[in-house]
């Protein structure tokens, strides 16, 4: 059987999550099916979570609606998130939290001012990161694979414990600082002053969290990163910037999956150029991280695959390669 | 005689050490009101920093806000109160001053 998991080498911790990224339409769900039905087959407990917004998992998988956990195989679970509705339950979290510390809030209306958080920038990321790090702590599963949404928010998404991190370490300064003081003064007045303040606590809990977060989304023991990209220009520029994305994190990508290889078909469509141009530079891409990215070529099928049984069905037109430089 | 005397003198003493004293105290004091302003300063930012996306300033993310807020809902009463207190402020920075004005 042609293996896309190949890539996932020994001694890796539990659970492993694989994140599936790539251009909008490329085939990040074929994908991601396909290696969770690959790792299910051979005895592991696999979690397929899809927070793609184009909700392909519950057509191809069947699962009857959002949030509800199947078992479409043994051992292979599948899950389709809905941002919109977590997105809502935070939102309203978030609204009711401000509107006791700010009551004035109270004479706008409570729905306007969940759309107004829902629509905030970075609330959407802040919601997959969420989801994200609750996956991270599977313990149920030996393998997560997770179908995000379009490269850049899942990107964005996968930078953000860093962001975080950087704001929880300079507020934890001057939290520090401000402790300190308090007590100074109290003992100068000669009062008593507990040295524990819970917002600095509450920091320091905040920054093990979100760096053991980062360390994980950056450890190659925890973390797979794939990418998939159709042989276009487009969609392998935006590969090559994922790998160069995932590589200033200090993490790199291990396997870029080329779907809809045209192969022979190409020349009678006219385009063999354009794809062998683009898949030489996947195999360049590849070699640019190190150890070397596994490439694997999902050859056209004349019937898209749209259910289990038709990614069950891929083998004969997976072939992963090994690019010059491995 | 020498009784009296010696009441001046335990008298006098005590004025001596409460002098003393209150020199000490009003040390403490005019160095504590330079500590308290920068505690006031210091937790005006951190609350800046925490909640400003509130009022409008893009600073921490909305999650880590969030998580904090509820465990500052005393002191951002007190943020809030200042900022719409308005010309008040005039008179807060003018009170740490010290002095009659």
């Amino acid at each position: 059987m042609a293996r896309l998991s190949v890539f996932l080498e020994q001694g890796l911790e539990r659970p492993h999550v694989i994140i599936v990224m790539g251009k909008g339409g490329v085939g990040k769900t074929t994908v991601s099916i396909r290696i969770a039905y690959e790792l299910s087959r051979s005895g592991h407990r696999v979690l397929l979570a899809s927070l793609d917004p184009a909700k392909h998992l519950l057509e191809y998988l069947e699962v009857p609606k959002p949030l509800v956990v199947k078992e479409v195989e043994p051992r292979l679970y599948a899950v389709q998130y809905e941002v919109d509705r977590y997105a809502r339950k935070l939102s309203e979290e978030y609204s009711l939290l401000l509107r006791r510390l700010v009551p004035a809030l109270t004479a706008v209306s409570a729905d306007d001012v969940v759309k107004a958080i829902r629509d905030s920038p970075g609330f959407e990321e802040e919601v997959f990161l969420r989801i994200l790090s609750e996956l991270y702590q599977r313990t149920d599963v030996d393998f997560v694979v997770v179908d995000t949404p379009p490269t850049g928010i899942a990107l964005r998404v996968v930078m953000l414990p860093r962001v975080h991190l950087f704001w929880i370490r300079r507020l934890r300064e001057l939290r520090e600082r401000i402790v300190s003081i308090r007590y100074a003064i109290a003992n100068a007045m000669g009062r008593k002053e507990e040295i524990r303040d819970p917002v600095l606590d509450k920091l320091e809990e905040m920054e093990d969290r979100y760096r053991r977060l980062w360390d994980n989304i950056r450890s190659p023991k925890r973390t797979s990163f794939v990418i998939v990209a159709t042989p276009e220009p487009l969609p392998i520029y935006e590969a090559r910037m994922v790998f160069d994305r995932v590589r200033e994190i200090g993490s790199r990508v291990k396997m870029l999956v080329l779907n809809k290889v045209l192969a022979e078909k190409a020349s009678i469509i006219g385009v063999k150029e354009v794809e062998e141009k683009q898949v030489a530079e996947a195999e360049k891409i590849c070699c640019s991280t190190q150890p070397p990215a596994y490439l694997a070529l999902i050859r056209h099928a004349e019937k898209p695959p749209s259910r289990l049984e038709d990614v069950a069905e891929l083998d004969s037109f997976i072939e992963v390669v090994e690019p010059g430089c491995r | 005689m020498g009784i009296r005397l010696t009441d001046a003198l335990k008298s006098l003493l005590r004025e001596v050490k409460a002098f003393f004293l209150g020199m000490h105290q009003a040390m403490i004091e005019q160095s504590v009101e330079v500590l308290e302003v920068e505690y006031l300063e210091l937790e005006h930012a951190f609350l800046t920093m925490v909640l400003g996306n509130l009022v409008g300033l893009p600073l921490a993310p909305l999650s880590i806000a969030a998580e904090l807020a509820p465990l500052l809902e005393d002191e951002t009463k007190i943020l809030f109160s200042r900022t719409w207190r308005g010309a008040d402020s005039i008179a807060d920075l003018f009170s740490t001053m010290g002095g009659e004005w």
